[in-house]
């Protein structure tokens, strides 16, 4: 087939819809459903702008058939906020001044999303390794490492109070 | 040119029956979807247009690792790069393996990517290769005419072209339990930490000796230097059975350099590729050896 | 510090919630109702006539709108600097590099716009190419630009003071050395990018991020032969610029012509390919270098030969060029300087701005030779340095007062904090095959725009809403370097209310203040400037009004956190919404103010001449850098880097060192790793695969020292750093190179292969 009706839950929303064979998730996610946050840098899995958790795991959208994500579970950088309130991350970016002109950042914060849910006490390589396959051009990821590092922190306190 | 892809009727088996019966219907225009991660960047950067792509990801029973001790390791072609990476088993028994996808490309793409893509890819860079090479592993290729196996060695034809027929499926990789004293290491040369396409990559796999000074079995596998992953035989047959030595080190180098037949690219130049060769293999040896050269 | 509430705090940005929860909407996330997607046909060719366009083929597709080639075109040729116009949007007759915009259209999809362009015949007669600016440079050389230019020399900037063959006759030693840079790339992740609509009344409306709206409006209104009233530019927020922002990019009026011809939006994104290809580059320079200097180590005379390889067309070229001549004339105090320069025209991509504008290039030479000197003279870099910089106090041979200078306090507290003199006298083999060493560099750079426009002036709006909330319109774009957050916080100090009170709009011609943009690290200083003016405006304002309010005279009334209160009786207070209230409800006038920062020297200096006046106030910095080399494959792993910066007054110190910490990390890529590279004007690495930004896991140790100078000129005293974190890098890093293996790299980047094969040849002449 070349249309295909797809189901997607995308941050916790079912959607259905037609797409091409050739439309990527991140075309999908950006053009469909208008979830913009999700950026695209380069198209070609060298960037992570377009970083997504697909059933959990950090993806490029860019490289994933949309048709493919048929019936899978997708997590974007607008799914993170949860009635107007931050994720931890996403508050330790803002106070670690891990952002700049914040193109990288949807995609930095899901990369470190993902590795803080499988792993609370994360070494600095590890948390670099995490984040190695989303490019900055504005940090010089000082910051972002700080911020991912402290938010690590942060829930480890809250797990155990 | 990048592009948006160009539009293909899209496939997604359940079975492998079915997957071989389109493979054979299409024949030679289908393209096999795994991770995606080399196909659709090739159909986005290099106008590649299959008029068919086929998703293999929905075939049950592809996606595994399977360890039975003293006997071998058994890896679906659909496991990805990632999952190899974490597993224990890998780790611990077979690390040269999880040493070498752990270094491929990004967390992102090794979620993606698969062991299988990556070997029918044949990239001469191909992050797995030597290390699965220099293990003695086989593969094992299905179609609608039954399996075959094949030693990895032999799987590799040139740049992007394997002994894969059409019809054919990569379907299982097989590493042989290695004998004990089986020590190995990957070194990946490149100009970054991550997100590289190896320079040059080297995996050096041996047994040796119950004292651990004769080496009695050596596999020397070079990376990005020549159309395909490449066996150093010479270098190889200099170290068998002997006692290591910093001069036989120089040598089994230089031989190395001998046979590495890179070409000249924006990545490095043919001559650098050789030099860098000889350093690596040569590294590799003294680290596996627990030689500091002095 | 304690002085302050708001300013000099690591506040957080105004924009980070947004952008942090994927809200912030760059151009490439706006939809307009009826939008089509252009797409631009590139030459194939490095030269090439155009013989013919066949585009029959494209206007058939069902879902194209437009199909445009020159003719539908003005045919006005364009540059930064009007006198060198030679850049048509579309090209007529001659394409002259790969890339070249040909033909366009606009499609109801990106789908069908990509195959339209596809079906898009061109004939060409392909030409000889030139490549290589020595060779272009020669009388003999083919042109670049067949029709109407005589050589490939496109500008020449000479500047002379004193008498350098006087100076090198009194020398000791005599230096001369050649340096190489390479072409490098903003890489901003957000590639460029506009939407432009022409409504029936024929006014034009262009998104797009910019570093510099007003002048993009003029340009564009320039290439389209209308009246600048006619052309509005919104700018987006962007998502990098690094100077990539700052020129009209071809795309905004082949958008605007689209839109005109089919009366709706047209949307214009380059894909990451085409954003290498044509990507406007940091421009490549051949320095030679001539420095004498005294037995003692006194510099006496310095002469600097420029080439620059400036592409196919001119853009920012001969403005880099000569900037990088003022910083040329400033760090050292030294009798005797002459700077040449020459833009020479290849068939490559053109270059444009790049944080730095040519002071990076020049600095390179300037400073790796500097050391090669210290190493002849047996000195130690640092003291070479101090014994000739330039001091507060001091005047130029060129003009220019030093009215205030951090630099020695740079080196000193750089020298400090790296361990220098351990280092330096510390064994230099570490291991195996393995050598470290330490090399310093420093740089000055304008920490206030320049005077180059024959102006520097803006202004800047504040108003009050009738409960308090206080917008700022000022022109001073965020390109991520967060000059809203600075402009707030200077607000909000003067007029003591809470950050979350004031809003910040800078992004739309329409409504901000005239002004020329984002660059030459100018937005703190001139738009920070204007912003305190009008806060102080305000403030007054908001003080007569408590007079009222309180029946007391104006001096008698304080502001703070939000609050007016009488200076003798802190129990008499009221907020600053209800002070905003009476105003409204009882004078009977909203609260407003206006500021202005206005230069009055800048009319007196006329673009490219009195050097030494360009600048109001410079800003230095010193770098030093810890490498480690690996003889066997001439890998150079960076171990830390120590930069010290003067600031004037750090703003926000969390902004400043990302601003150092990113310039840096873009200093590293370019002293090692980044170069886009052509076969024959072909790019063969369009893209992050093989074009190398540096990841997270590459980046080494790195501290940051402020030094505050208290700028007399600069808003509570700060300048602004954006460009300077990287000036100094590929220096420092040679130096360190140099101090770790007696190897002298003069060419960037230094890369391994480069490495390797130096020290081999080395190895081999030993033997
Ligand atoms: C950003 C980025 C970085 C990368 N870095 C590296 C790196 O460091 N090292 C490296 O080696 N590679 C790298 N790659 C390439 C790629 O990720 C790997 O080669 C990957 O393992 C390919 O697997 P895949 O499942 O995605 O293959 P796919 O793209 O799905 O397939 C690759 C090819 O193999 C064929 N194929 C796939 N599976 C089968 C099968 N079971 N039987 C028969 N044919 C099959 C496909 O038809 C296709 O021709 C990188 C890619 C990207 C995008
Ligand atoms: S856009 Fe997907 S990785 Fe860059
Ligand atoms: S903040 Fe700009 S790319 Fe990361």
């Amino acid at each position: 087939m070349i249309q295909k009706r797809i189901q997607l839950k995308v941050n916790g929303e079912e959607y259905k819809l037609e797409v091409k064979s050739n439309d990527t998730l991140l075309d999908v996610i950006r053009d469909r459903l208008s979830l913009t946050g999700t950026k695209r840098g380069c198209d070609t899995g060298d960037c992570g702008a377009c970083t997504v958790l697909l059933e959990g795991k950090p993806v490029n959208s860019c490289l994933v058939l949309a048709i493919e994500a048929d019936g899978k579970e997708v997590i974007t950088i607008e799914g993170l906020t949860k009635e107007g309130k931050l994720d931890l991350v996403q508050e330790a970016f803002i106070e670690q001044g891990a952002i700049q002109c914040g193109f990288c950042t949807p995609g930095m914060v899901l990369s470190a999303k993902a590795l803080l849910d499988e792993n609370r006490n994360p070494t600095e390589s590890e948390i670099k390794t995490a984040i190695a396959g989303n490019l900055c051009r504005c940090t010089g990821y000082v910051k972002i490492v700080k911020a991912i590092s402290s938010a690590a922190e942060k829930m480890r306190k809250i797990r155990k109070s | 040119m990048l592009r948006k892809m160009k539009r293909f009727e899209y496939f997604e088996p359940s079975t492998l029956e079915e997957a071989f019966s389109l493979l054979n219907k299409y024949n030679g225009k289908v393209k096999i979807l795994s991770g995606g991660t080399d196909l659709l960047v090739a159909m986005k950067e290099r106008g590649l247009a299959p008029s068919y792509v086929m998703n293999v990801k929905c075939i049950p029973g592809l996606d595994y690792i399977k360890y039975e001790e003293k006997k071998d390791l058994r890896i679906g072609a659909l496991t990805t790069i990632r999952t190899i990476e974490t597993s224990n088993v890998i780790r611990e028994k077979f690390s040269v393996l999880a040493q070498a996808a752990s270094m491929l490309g990004s967390i992102q793409v090794r979620n993606r990517a698969t062991i299988g893509g990556n070997l029918c890819n044949a990239a001469p860079s191909a992050e797995t290769a030597p290390s699965l090479i220099g293990l003695k592993a086989k593969v094992k290729i299905a179609s609608l005419e039954g399996e075959r196996i094949v030693p990895l060695e032999k799987f590799f034809v040139g740049p992007g072209i394997t002994v894969l027929k059409k019809g054919e499926i990569l379907a299982e990789i097989i590493v042989p339990f290695p004998l004990p004293h089986t020590k190995g290491i990957y070194i990946k040369y490149g100009r970054r930490k991550a997100m590289e396409i190896a320079m040059v990559s080297v995996a050096v796999i041996a047994t040796l000796s119950v004292e651990g000074e004769v080496w009695e079995d050596v596999n020397i596998i070079l990376g990005a230097v020549a159309p395909t992953p490449l066996r150093a035989r010479k270098a190889e047959e200099v170290l068998q059975s002997k006692r290591i030595s910093e001069p036989l080190i120089e040598k089994v180098g230089q031989l190395a350099y001998e046979e590495a037949c890179p070409i000249s690219d924006m990545r490095a130049s043919a001559d650098y590729r050789k030099e860098m060769v000889k350093v690596l293999v040569k590294k590799a040896i003294r680290e596996i050896s627990g030689l500091k050269k002095s | 510090m304690s002085e302050f509430t708001v300013f000099g705090k690591s506040v957080p940005r105004v924009d980070a919630r947004a952008k942090v929860s994927g809200e912030t909407k760059y151009l490439d996330d706006i939809k307009l109702d009826g939008m089509l997607y252009g797409k631009i046909l590139r030459s194939p060719h490095p030269h090439a006539r155009i013989l013919g366009i066949d585009i029959s083929k494209a206007k058939k597709l069902t879902g194209v709108r437009a199909v445009i080639t020159a003719e539908d075109t003005p045919k006005i040729k364009f540059s930064f600097v009007q006198d060198l116009a030679d850049k048509l949007p579309l090209c007529d007759k001659e394409v002259c590099y790969v890339g070249d915009e040909v033909a366009a259209v606009a499609a109801d999809s990106l789908e069908i716009a990509e195959e339209a362009i596809d079906s898009i015949e061109v004939k060409y007669e392909v030409l000889p190419a030139i490549f290589d600016p020595k060779e272009a440079i020669k009388p003999s050389s083919v042109l670049v630009h067949e029709d109407n230019k005589k050589s490939n020399i496109a500008f020449e900037i000479h500047k002379k003071f004193g008498d350098v063959e006087k100076g090198f006759k009194k020398s000791d030693h005599v230096f001369e050395d050649e340096f190489v840079t390479s072409k490098v790339t903003h890489c901003c992740m957000e590639t460029h990018g506009c939407i432009a609509y022409f409504n029936y009344e024929g006014r034009l409306t262009i998104y797009c991020p910019s570093q510099a709206p007003h002048t993009i409006r003029q340009e564009i209104a320039r290439i389209l032969n209308i009246p600048r009233s006619k052309v509005r530019i919104v700018s987006t927020p962007a998502g990098g610029a690094f100077g990539e922002r700052l020129v009209t990019d071809m795309k905004q009026p082949v958008a605007a012509i689209l839109s005109r011809l089919t009366r709706r939006p047209v949307k214009i994104v380059n894909t990451r390919e085409e954003e290498f290809m044509t990507a406007r580059t940091r421009y490549p320079y051949i320095v030679s270098v001539k420095t004498g200097v005294t037995k003692k180590g006194k510099i006496l005379a310095r002469q600097a030969k420029v080439v620059v390889d400036n592409g196919a067309y001119n853009d920012k070229g001969i403005s880099t060029l000569n900037y990088a001549g003022e910083c040329f004339l400033m760090s050292y105090n030294i009798p005797n300087l002459q700077y040449d320069g020459f833009g020479v025209y290849t068939n490559k991509q053109f270059g444009t701005a790049f944080r730095g504008f040519g002071n990076p290039q020049v600095t390179f030479a300037t400073e790796t030779q500097l050391d090669d000197i210290a190493s002849k003279l047996n000195m130690d870099p640092a003291e070479l340095r101090l014994k000739n910089v330039n001091r507060a106090g001091d005047v130029t041979v060129s003009g220019t007062e030093i009215t205030n200078s951090g630099l020695v306090d740079c080196i000193d507290r750089a020298v400090e904090k790296s361990g220098w003199q351990e280092k330096r006298s510390g064994p230099r083999k570490v291991g195996e095959n393995k050598y470290r060493g330490i090399g310093m560099a420093i740089m000055s750079h304008t920490g206030s725009g320049g005077r180059f426009y024959g102006y520097a002036a803006t202004d800047t709006f504040l108003k009050v809403s009738e409960e308090g909330q206080v917008t700022v319109i000022t022109p001073a774009p965020d390109i991520g370097q967060g000059t809203t957050t600075v402009v707030a916080q200077i607000v909000a100090e003067v007029i003591g209310v809470d950050l979350s009170n004031i809003i910040v709009i800078n992004s739309d011609t329409d409504i901000i203040p005239y002004d020329l943009g984002a660059w030459g690290s100018r937005s703190v200083f001139v738009c920070g400037n204007a912003a305190k003016a009008a806060a102080e405006n305000l403030k007054k304002e908001i003080i007569e009004v408590v007079s009222k309010m309180f029946e007391v005279s104006p001096e008698e009334v304080e502001i703070k956190n939000g609050e007016a209160f009488l200076k003798e009786n802190h129990g008499r207070r009221i907020s600053f919404g209800k002070v905003a209230e009476f105003s409204v409800n009882r004078l009977g006038h909203p609260l407003s103010g206006r500021g202005r920062y206005f230069d009055p020297l800048a009319s007196e200096v006329t673009y490219y001449k009195r050097a030494g006046k360009h600048i109001p106030t410079f800003t230095y910095g010193c770098q030093i850098v810890e490498v480690e080399v690996d003889t066997l494959t001439g890998e150079i792993k960076v171990i830390k880097i120590t930069a010290a910066q003067d600031t004037g007054k750090t703003v926000n110190p969390y902004m400043a060192e990302g601003q150092m910490e990113g310039a840096i990390l873009q200093g590293l890529g370019y002293a090692l790793s980044e170069e886009c590279l052509l076969d024959k004007g072909r790019p063969i690495n369009p893209n992050f695969t093989d074009y190398k930004v540096w990841t997270a896991l590459d980046i080494p140790k790195e501290e940051i020292i402020f030094v505050e100078t208290d700028d007399p000129l600069g808003p509570f005293g700060a300048k602004g750093i954006g460009e300077p974190g990287l000036v100094p890098t590929p220096a420092a890093i040679s130096n360190a190179i140099y101090h770790a293996t007696g190897i002298r790299l003069k060419r960037l980047p230094m890369n391994s292969e480069r490495m390797f094969y130096t020290l081999k040849k080395r190895d081999n002449n030993k033997k």
